[in-house]
């Protein structure tokens, strides 16, 4: 499941068009585009409304365990080492207000150079840009990473910003800014589409074992112990290269009316289990 | 799909200052680096997953700040020194073995390197002065949450651990290692107070459990070289796993082993089943859907999860016998 987040319409734009995303008329307050295993959220600017977002994307994704969040938005380049146009991968979000740093994982290869970018509470003023720490200046990320590490891993997150000024612009100056944002995308949007969510649920058994051997428990009245005692002998089975469980099959025939014929099928499915 | 590993290398305040993190920084030019103020703000993150983190490691430079030096513990091997100790030089380790203990105890795949190693030396010469057995030296394992010789091209500390060594007369170190790392040692002086210590494993053992290893056969090769040069060598079949007719398999590897490795000219050898504290073996195996290792029918004894009573006695006479073919008893330290 991907969840992504942008501060602005403007910025989910490009995003909602290359995904092929479509309007939630449902949540209202909140914009929220979606399509099967992507889910887009418009949170506005600031880093409290970014966190709200970032809550209310997990939760209307339905809390998922393997899932990726992404921030794309535009920002402002705190370094002349950094170009208009030029989207960058964050390594580390340094929040001006609290003075915390936060470090998404960089495992994944994607074609961007990385830099660190500072979260501010206010709009930053061209004057300041000597004394800033980081490369780049945004308005959410911190508030995105806070609110998602209560839900996912940093290796879950990836945040990604695009220079689309130098901390001094008019509002004349925002078409231009937009542009930028625009046409960056064709170096974020494969990465958007290509991006799979790394597995962290580390299951051994897949659902469909699961759901097979909760049935045979449940036929087989077998007690709680016995029953953790065979999911955990069917874990060691498949680790071992078992292919699958089919060949209990004919075991769920039987309807044990006794103690005793129950523990002496749960012996031998073990046995078998465990050969 | 994976960056390569040591893409980033997190560098914390001040740590740029000692000689030894301007020496990685050199010779790993191509990694990005990021500032940070404290090494635990990358390491101890929570939420992390140490097996993917694995896929693509990060180095963090650090300086370590205390604790230079530990007494060993009753559940190491103190090879009958008195005076025994180990140190952290560095956390996590460039291999990723499936039996090994640091992916229960650590909360991250990523290394951390301690570069003031003046540090580390001047709390080594005063642990020396203060040793409770002063008639025998201080034997000091600089390799053992890690590998450290396999790490040596970038971050030479058992060559400056080896010339340190040289100048205390009441050190002996060991430095344990699975690489197969000749060249970035092979100009440095042995030294018959520094003891490089192989731990070996049959090729199909080491092909399944120590992922990303060196072979074997490789390993051995490197040993001779060492051993040709006048290095003071140990090897260690530990940890012995319980595989499928490990009796042939064991017995035949260590047959092998001593066809290639003069026996007379090796220090010891240490051999040993495997065990791991009960907690970090639970942690792992929530985390490992990969490793038959974590679904056998194991024994807990004192904290410990290993093979039932019976069968370690078993494993270890059976392969005391053979190493006996080859090496005196007092030669061989078997750890239970
Ligand atoms: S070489 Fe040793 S320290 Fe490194 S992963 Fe393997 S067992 Fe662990």
């Amino acid at each position: 499941m991907k969840l992504i987040l942008t501060a602005l319409r403007q910025e989910a734009r490009p995003i909602i068009e290359g995904l092929e995303l479509k309007h939630d008329p449902a949540s209202r307050k909140i914009p929220v585009y979606a399509r099967e295993g992507t889910l887009l959220v418009v949170s506005g600017i600031g880093k409290l409304y970014a966190a709200v977002a970032t809550a209310h994307a997990y939760h209307i994704a339905g809390q998922p365990e393997n899932c990726h969040l992404f921030n794309i938005g535009m920002c402002g380049g705190a370094t002349d080492n950094v170009q208009l146009g030029q989207a960058l991968r964050i390594h580390k979000i340094w929040d001006a207000a609290n003075g915390r740093e936060y470090f998404p994982d960089i495992l994944l290869e994607m074609p961007l150079e990385d830099a660190s970018l500072g979260t501010f509470d206010k709009p930053v003023k061209a004057s300041n840009r000597p004394n800033l720490t980081c490369d780049l200046v945004d308005m959410e990320a911190s508030g995105i990473f806070q609110a998602a590490h209560l839900f996912m891993s940093p290796l879950q997150m990836t945040f990604i910003k695009v220079v689309t000024d130098y901390l001094s612009f008019t509002p004349g100056d925002y078409p231009e800014m937009i542009r930028y944002f625009e046409e960056s995308a064709e170096s974020w949007l494969p990465i958007l589409k290509e991006t799979v969510d790394l597995d962290l649920m580390n299951r051994v058994l897949s659902s469909d074992q699961e759901r097979f051997l909760s049935e045979v428990v449940k036929e087989m009245r077998f007690t709680k112990t016995q029953s953790l005692q065979l999911m955990e002998a069917a874990a060691g089975y498949v680790v071992r290269g078992g292919k699958d469980l089919e060949f209990f099959k004919p075991v769920l025939k039987i309807r044990p009316k006794h103690k005793s014929v129950r523990n002496e099928v749960f012996n031998s499915m073990l046995k078998d289990l465990n050969r | 799909m994976w960056l390569r590993r040591y893409s980033h290398i997190y560098l914390e305040e001040g740590a740029e200052d000692f000689e030894l993190a301007q020496t990685v920084l050199r010779k790993l030019g191509k990694a990005t680096v990021v500032r940070i103020r404290n090494y635990k703000d990358i390491f101890a993150r929570p939420g992390q997953n140490f097996q993917l983190q694995k896929q693509s490691p990060k180095l963090i430079l650090a300086r370590k700040k205390a604790n230079f030096i530990y007494k060993g513990s009753m559940a190491s091997q103190d090879f009958g020194y008195k005076n025994f100790y180990y140190n952290t030089l560095q956390l996590n380790c460039v291999y990723n073995c499936d039996y090994c203990y640091l992916q229960g105890m650590y909360p991250s795949g990523n290394s951390v390197v301690f570069i003031n190693d003046c540090d580390f030396f001047e709390h080594t010469r005063q642990a020396i002065k203060s040793r409770p057995f002063p008639k025998e030296p201080l034997y000091l394992c600089i390799s053992y949450d890690t590998d450290l010789l396999a790490m040596e091209s970038f971050i030479p500390y058992t060559s400056r651990f080896v010339e340190f060594t040289r100048s205390e007369k009441d050190l002996v170190i060991e430095v344990r290692t699975k690489s197969a790392n000749w060249s970035s040692m092979a100009n440095v002086e042995p030294n018959h107070r520094c003891i490089l210590a192989w731990t070996l494993s049959p090729p199909s053992v080491a092909a399944k459990y120590e992922k990303l290893t060196p072979p074997p056969e490789k390993r051995i090769v490197t040993i001779n070289r060492y051993l040709e040069r006048g290095w003071p060598i140990r090897l260690c079949f530990d940890p012995v796993l319980q595989v499928e007719n490990w009796e042939q398999i064991y017995g035949d590897f260590m047959r092998f082993v001593f066809a290639k490795i003069p026996a007379s000219q090796i220090c010891d050898v240490s051999l040993g089943v495997f065990r791991m504290n009960s907690d970090y073996f639970k942690r792992i195996k929530k985390q490992r859907t990969d490793s038959d290792l974590f679904y056998r029918p194991y024994e807990k004894q004192n904290s410990f999860v290993s093979y039932p009573e019976g069968q370690r006695q078993q494993m270890m006479e059976t392969l005391k016998l053979v190493l006996q073919e080859f090496l005196p008893p007092e030669k061989v330290e078997v750890w239970l």
